[in-house]
């Protein structure tokens, strides 16, 4: 049985499917099930937002996800099943970005889970935001540089520990 | 010896095309083909912020490729700036 769902979802085509997510990691053994779900919000900075875009580079972000699947194996053990999916594309106010979930014995293990998950994916995954705002003026977010994060076999997932203390938005 | 940088992000923005071919020396390594974007966009791009340049990864298919990493020849590499997903 699967223990990993991740995908890179265009938004021409679908919407981030939260129910699916839950599902996939909803399992007997399991009593706890975390989950994050990352929205599109209207503001930004004091300036309204009216839209995003997010542009990703698929083939990396898709071995971070797992990278990042290997990363949360190694921390917490097994059994564990994780679903990590990122729309790309144009999206709009309230639209799921991102939706994270995580299914584990325990609840301690789902909450770290999911914590490390979706803070790799916004500090480590090759996506890039663009805000589009009520003025008509777009803009990319700043963020996180990767110049560090080269793989080696050492270390399967860049910086593992930087995501735990930098703060986005 | 030349590359090409397919570009992502804002770096998208650089050049209408999404991609730059550049003219670097033989044997470059990350850090000399990070400052040859860096020169490229001053220089054909200016107003564009370069700056970007020098917080710019790349990788080649899955992989983000080390600092000390040679570029080889004719290869066509992902330019990744600053990410900032969720």
């Amino acid at each position: 049985m699967d223990q990993l769902h991740i995908a890179v979802v265009e938004r021409k085509t679908a919407v981030l499917d939260v129910h699916a997510a839950i599902a996939f990691v909803s399992d007997p053994r399991f009593g706890g099930i975390a989950s994050f779900i990352g929205r599109v919000r209207d503001h930004n900075l004091g300036r309204q937002v009216t839209a995003v875009s997010y542009d990703i580079y698929a083939p990396l972000a898709l071995r971070v996800f797992r990278d990042i699947d290997q990363q949360a194996r190694a921390e917490l053990g097994e059994p564990l099943k994780l679903w990590i999916a990122h729309a790309c594309g144009d999206l709009g106010i309230g639209d799921p970005a991102v939706v994270v979930a995580a299914g584990t014995p325990h609840r301690d293990e789902a909450f770290h889970a999911c914590r490390l998950a979706i803070e790799a994916v916004k500090h480590a995954a090759p996506i890039w935001k663009q805000e589009h705002y009520i003025d008509g003026v777009s803009a990319w977010s700043e963020g996180c540089s990767l110049c560090d994060a080269g793989h080696t076999d050492e270390t399967a997932l860049a910086q593992p520990d930087a995501y735990r203390h930098e703060r986005h938005a | 010896m030349k590359v090409r940088i397919n570009l992502h992000g804002a770096l998208r923005e650089a050049d209408a095309r999404g991609y730059l071919e550049l003219d670097i020396p033989a044997a470059a390594d990350v850090a000399a083909l990070r400052e040859c974007l860096y020169r490229h966009l001053q220089e054909q791009v200016p107003q564009f912020g370069a700056a970007i340049a020098r917080r710019t990864a790349f990788a080649r298919g899955d992989e983000i490729l080390p600092r000390n990493s040679r570029i080889p020849e004719h290869a066509t590499l992902e330019a990744i700036p600053p990410v900032s997903g969720g």
